[in-house]
């Protein structure tokens, strides 16, 4: 395979050729040379577009197996492509869960054609039950590149204190999300006064923050690494701030929803706004965004989680939680426009995940892997069913013009470019 | 104004006063009209309304379908104790299916805070929400400030304290932005795991002392210890509520002032309030009763009057 790409503008902070307009020739998987354009490229024109690293999503659900009607691996992985993802780590979620060699193995066998790199979260518990520990050493030797038992908060104290204890020999990492299972029981939305008005049972900030606060202390009594997925509130945020400074080896991140919506989106009872954790206040979001930019925040993720109308499609308390947002999070970025510098919010889906994992980073430098995501800022599009990947299409952005979208992913061998870059 | 701006009656925090005045100047008509010798009257003959009901009720549903009655409508009834999705139909499904039946108007009781707000966006027949779970119930809000009009000829500068498990009560939180609305001053009081965190937000004073809120308001509106409606221990026992929380004769007359006593009903006698006092001259509950049915009567008519049928 040789690409020869010209006319790009590379945004990747610890490259030498960022924010440059280069030109790239790519063979046998990896950057042959770089340099900027001077008019004389050949190959591919991609005036007006923009590269950066490939990007990794550290957080979401494929519902295969067991679930393929609402999406399989492979309407994931395209979703995913179409997203801009060069890799995507799976939740293990799935019915069967995911807490064995041969779920690992099922999983990396039905992704390995594809461009988009899937990586296995293995399951923290067997059968996700939240009290007994998987087989860690052989899910990480099967290729897991970390353990959670996904969407579920891990509750049992003694558990997490296990997994802490047993990953820190192989420097693995625990992820959790961090959520009371007893402060948001039939919680439908943030607690506050957009809660009150609704009429609906909050679940309230301290729910997640008492949580972080307890895996610090074990952290701290354990060693080992904790991730914390899909942080949600600014009392968190605190608390993993001051974590960090005192030398804890703690990470987190933040899904795309809690970055451009808030509770007041709720108003009408959506039930595609119904999230987990849930959309938080306006000051939540602000405290999100700071996070990202001081560095609390490791990540930004899409926490895909695709349903079915007849598990979403109803009543707002009866409706199930989660969103698709493989597809939508680099136009939900430009929606942000200056709130977020741009390359900063690369950094967090690029270098940032692959650091949680103990990756090497991919930079945008002569002789590195090409792992690259291809993209137009300014493309306006629409997510219907045409254009949607994913086999469920609940998402409150389902029918609206957005603006920017991929343009194509470059993955060492494989790629896909964009018909209209094609032609 | 002659006419509601609004299509459907989902709850009171998306109308006006000037609706709210509207309905009533509306519902001052009806209730001469039930005071006559012939009751009925033929404003809605040829209007076909469905009264859907999947959580129990007694007196709303009545009083809708008298209502309906009162106005001549065509009246068909759906009940089901549990949601329509346990009985493996959904909500749309089920109100799609009366809606073939050529039905212009739902009336519905939902579990589900929101309920009537989904439903809105998904079909075109006309919504009168009778109570979406703990969110808002309209009509009861309006039959409530209703009567307080009547006793004291005015709602503006009033003082009303609503008593019991605010964070479980639609008609609390209709109640609030209704009384605002119309320009009362209003408390809330009970145990402090019944009070939603937030709710001072909404404008309203907050009292954790029964016999303290009672000497500040001129009004009680007693809410039902909704028990049926919390999936959680919020309180230790019954016998300790009626105890700390509950009205009784000796309370009030402690107090140097009388006290309007209301309740949405059904009255769990002995609990949130006593038989004396429930019965007692300063008890407007059987009012309430009698108003509701003016106070649908008015926004059946009103609304049915503009949707195009």
């Amino acid at each position: 395979m040789n690409l020869n790409l010209h006319n790009v503008r590379i945004i990747d902070r610890a490259s030498s050729f960022h924010q440059s307009l280069a030109d790239i020739q790519i063979s046998e998987g990896k950057i042959q040379k770089i340099k900027k354009s001077d008019g004389t490229g050949q190959g591919i024109d991609l005036k007006g577009m923009t590269m950066t690293p490939g990007w990794m999503d550290l957080s979401s659900s494929f519902c295969d197996p067991g679930m393929e009607h609402k999406e399989t691996i492979a309407s994931g992985l395209n979703a995913a492509l179409r997203g801009g993802f060069s890799d995507v780590c799976v939740m293990p979620n799935t019915i069967p869960y995911i807490d064995s060699k041969s779920g690992i193995e099922y999983l990396l066998s039905r992704a390995a054609q594809h461009v988009v790199r899937l990586r296995p979260i293995g399951g923290l518990s067997v059968k996700g039950d939240g009290e007994h520990l998987a087989e860690l050493l052989d899910l990480h030797h099967a290729g897991a590149v970390a353990f959670s038992d996904g969407t579920h908060p891990i509750h049992n104290s003694e558990l997490l204190l296990k997994a802490l204890q047993y990953t820190a020999a192989f420097d693995g990492l625990v992820i959790n999300r961090p959520m009371d299972v007893h402060l948001s029981k039939y919680g439908q939305m943030h607690e506050g006064i957009q809660s009150t008005l609704l009429g609906m049972k909050g679940i309230p900030a301290v729910a997640e923050s008492i949580m972080v606060e307890r895996d610090l202390s074990l952290l701290g009594y354990a060693g080992g690494r904790i991730h914390f997925g899909s942080i949600s509130t600014h009392e968190a945020i605190d608390k993993i701030r001051n974590a960090k400074k005192q030398g804890l080896r703690v990470t987190c991140d933040v899904p795309i929803h809690n970055l451009v919506f808030t509770d007041q989106d709720l108003g009408g009872f959506d039930p595609n706004f119904k999230l987990m954790p849930p959309l938080r206040t306006e000051s939540d979001r602000q405290a999100l965004i700071e996070g990202l930019k001081d560095g609390t925040i490791d990540a930004i993720t899409s926490d895909h989680q695709p349903q079915d109308t007849e598990n979403k499609n109803l009543e707002f308390d009866l409706s199930t939680a989660g969103a698709i947002s493989l597809q939508t999070v680099f136009s939900q970025l430009v929606s942000l426009g200056s709130e977020l510098p741009f390359d900063l919010a690369v950094e967090k889906l690029t270098s940032g995940p692959r650091r949680i994992l103990g990756l090497d980073p991919v930079t945008i430098e002569e002789g590195n892997d090409a792992v690259l995501s291809i993209f137009d800022l300014d493309s306006i599009w629409k997510l219907d069913r045409d254009s949607n990947a994913s086999l469920s299409h609940n998402t409150p952005l389902f029918g609206s013009d957005l603006r920017g979208q991929c343009m194509g992913v470059i993955n060492g061998r494989h790629y896909h470019l964009d018909k209209k870059l094609i032609s | 104004m002659s006419q509601l701006k609004t299509k459907h009656l989902l709850g009171i925090k998306d109308i006006t006063e000037e609706e709210i005045q509207l309905i009533f100047q509306t519902a001052d008509h009806f209730k001469d009209v039930l005071n006559r010798p012939i009751k009925k009257v033929p404003s809605l003959r040829d209007v076909t309304i469905a009264n859907v009901f999947f959580e129990n009720s007694t007196r709303t549903r009545l009083s809708f379908e008298l209502a309906e009655k009162r106005l001549s409508a065509d009246v068909i009834n759906f009940s089901s104790s549990s949601s329509s999705v346990k009985k493996g139909e959904t909500l749309l499904d089920t109100v799609n299916n009366i809606l073939s039946m050529k039905v212009d108007m739902i009336v519905m009781r939902h579990a589900s805070p929101g309920a009537p707000h989904f439903l809105a966006k998904h079909i075109k027949a006309t919504i009168i929400n009778a109570g979406d779970g703990t969110h808002e119930h309209p009509t009861q809000a309006l039959l409530d400030s209703f009567s307080i009009r009547e006793k004291f000829g005015d709602v503006a500068g009033r003082k009303i304290v609503i008593i019991g498990d605010i964070m479980h009560s639609r008609v609390a939180l209709s109640n609030i932005f209704a009384l605002q609305k119309l320009g009362a001053k209003v408390m809330v009081c009970g145990p402090a795991t019944l009070l939603p965190k937030y709710v001072k937000e909404l404008g309203v004073k907050v009292e954790l002392d029964v016999k303290k809120a009672l000497e500040w308001c001129d009004v009680a509106n007693v809410l039902r210890i909704q028990l049926e409606r919390q999936q959680m221990s919020y309180f230790p026992s019954l016998r300790e509520y009626a105890q700390y929380f509950g009205i009784n004769k000796k309370l009030l007359d402690s107090l140097d002032k009388p006290i309007t006593i209301m309740h949405p009903g059904p009255i769990n006698r002995g609990i949130e309030i006593t038989s004396d006092v429930a019965d007692s001259e300063h008890a407007i509950i059987l009012q309430q009763v009698e108003n509701g049915v003016a106070i649908r009567m008015a926004v059946l008519y009103l609304l049915a009057n503009q949707a195009p049928v």
